[in-house]
């Protein structure tokens, strides 16, 4: 097989996966247009983008930002709730076993079945939708941010003890610094999520957005828009979670480095 | 730093205290099943200012629990602890500790490992601490990787950076955790030979712990024999090796005879 051959050596690391993507796009094309899937159950993605290119950009933009701008302040809310619920529950056992049952039952609900009770309670507007995305996304960061604020190695903590450092600069020079990977990782999957929590909230009750975009284009039974805002929902997605990559490599580079070295050991 | 303060008033000592004192110190540790467990029965001992004194003894007879509440991480419950003359309440400025583990933190270079403990105490750095970091990377062999992060040392190098930073603040008392335990054979040598360097320049008294018996040996100017099940001091042996110590000093034969004689002591127990 030379081609995998030439591909494993010298290929830029894009390339393969974008060879994937061009690959499944072209079979979809071919499947569709021979006719085996009737155009309305799934159109082909020629038909997708001229549906995309007919939609006046300004419009597009309008849901796009609509989405984002809830998805941003959800995913804000939900970090903004989580790092301190993280560190109290790093620090006091008793806290710890008293909350974790209610995260879970929080986080094993339906997002679907609380949104629309939601949507009763908080009324019209983004307030609804910024807390229902916010409820999906914060539960990876507590989880995954108190986790690493307790791997911290015992010998790091005892030398702080030994220092006769206060609670307050044994958390903000040692154990949040310990746990940015974590951190890092947790908000990836938030990030995601929220976008999630930004649809479904769309989907519940909105007048713009691009979830709220695909609920409308569905019910006139316009389906290559609707798959049109579903690409467009996939970019927004890698997007933000380029973003939160963009940010550790650019603000907390040596917290790469150690998850890299702690993988290595 | 001095390490000798003001006598306590009324205080009838003619010498200096003790960099550490202990008198009959005991931990219990309630077990898991309500009974009690005596981790440490009657511990006395004395390390003199300027002296290093080692603890050895088996895996689990609380030389770790020892040093711990010497440094004021533990309370002592039974009996008494005092450093320099002070009873021991909590960790002190003028002690510092070395880990059995390096302990750096990684998302720090060599250069700000070493003035950690600066930081963490909530001082400023100042260029003078920042002079004394570039001299100390020099004393202990590191001054190429003042800019490295710990990832990028070898085990040696990562301890001899957790020594350094220890040395940094120039402590009256430094407390060792079976600090070369964690490095292959060759390097831990090594290590003792620096660390017996070091001491040339830094006279800090030290309490050190090993389970090694030519470690004890070599580095010691006095041995507290622990055995375990209760913690308890078994002998204490004064090293009369002579200075300066260094490699010729394991092919002494007054250094084999002590060690056949740890050797006994630790074993005849089992």
């Amino acid at each position: 097989m030379p081609l995998f051959r030439l591909l494993r050596a010298s290929a830029p690391l894009w390339l393969p996966p974008a060879l994937a993507v061009a690959g499944l796009l072209a079979l979809w094309e071919v499947t569709a247009r021979a006719g085996l899937i009737p155009p309305f159950l799934l159109p082909a993605p020629s038909a997708v983008a001229a549906a995309a290119l007919a939609v006046p950009a300004p419009q597009w933009l309008g849901h796009v930002w609509a989405t984002l701008r809830i998805v941003l302040l959800g995913f804000a809310a939900a970090v903004a709730i989580s790092l301190p619920l993280a560190v109290a529950i790093s620090r006091f056992a008793l806290f710890r076993r008293s909350i974790y049952p209610i995260l879970l039952v929080i986080q094993s609900t339906p997002i679907v079945a609380i949104a629309p009770i939601l949507v009763v309670t908080l009324g019209a507007g983004d307030l609804p939708r910024v807390v229902i995305t916010a409820m999906i996304a914060f539960f990876p960061i507590v989880v995954g941010t108190s986790t690493g604020l307790l791997q911290c190695p015992d010998e790091l903590i005892e030398l702080s003890r030994s220092l006769g450092a206060t609670t307050g600069r044994e958390y903000r020079q040692i154990r949040l610094p310990y746990a940015l990977p974590h951190l890092f990782s947790a908000l990836r999957v938030a990030i995601t999520l929220a976008v999630i929590g930004a649809v479904v909230a769309e989907f519940v009750a909105a007048d713009e957005g691009v979830g709220y975009f695909i609920r409308t284009s569905t019910a006139f039974f316009r389906i290559p828009l609707a798959f049109a805002g579903l690409a467009l929902l996939s970019v927004l997605t890698l997007a933000l979670f380029g973003l939160v990559g963009l940010v550790q490599r650019l603000f907390f580079p040596h917290s790469l480095a150690a998850s890299d070295a702690r993988r290595s050991s | 730093m001095a390490c000798a303060p003001a006598h306590p008033p009324g205080a009838a000592r003619p010498l200096a205290p003790p960099a550490v004192a202990l008198e009959h110190v005991s931990q219990v540790f309630r077990g898991t099943g309500g009974q009690s467990v005596t981790a440490l029965r009657d511990i006395s001992l004395e390390v003199a200012a300027h002296s290093f004194t080692v603890i050895v003894g088996p895996s689990g007879c609380g030389k770790s629990t020892v040093l711990r509440m010497v440094a004021g991480l533990l309370p002592i419950r039974a009996g008494t602890g005092r450093i320099f003359g002070h009873p021991i309440e909590r960790p002190r400025d003028d002690t510092a500790m070395v880990f059995q583990r390096p302990a750096l933190l990684p998302w720090l270079t060599v250069t700000d490992n070493l003035l950690f403990p600066l930081r963490h105490r909530g001082r400023p750095v100042t260029g003078a601490d920042r002079d004394r970091a570039a001299r100390m990377l020099e004393t202990i062999g590191l001054q190429d990787f003042a800019r490295s992060f710990p990832a990028e040392l070898s085990g040696g190098m990562q301890q001899r950076v957790g020594i350094g930073r220890a040395l940094l603040g120039a402590p009256s008392l430094l407390l060792m955790d079976e600090p070369f335990s964690a490095l292959d054979a060759l390097t831990r040598d090594e290590m003792s030979f620096e660390l017996l360097r070091l001491r040339e320049r830094h006279r800090s008294a030290v309490l050190f712990i090993t389970h090694s018996i030519p470690e004890a040996v070599l580095l010691a100017d006095r041995i507290c024999v622990m055995s375990a099940r209760p913690g308890t001091i078994r002998e204490t042996i004064e090293v009369d090796l002579p200075a300066p110590r260094g490699p010729q000093t394991l092919r002494l034969p007054r250094f084999h005879d002590l060690c056949e004689h740890l050797r006994a002591l630790l074993t005849e127990r089992a």
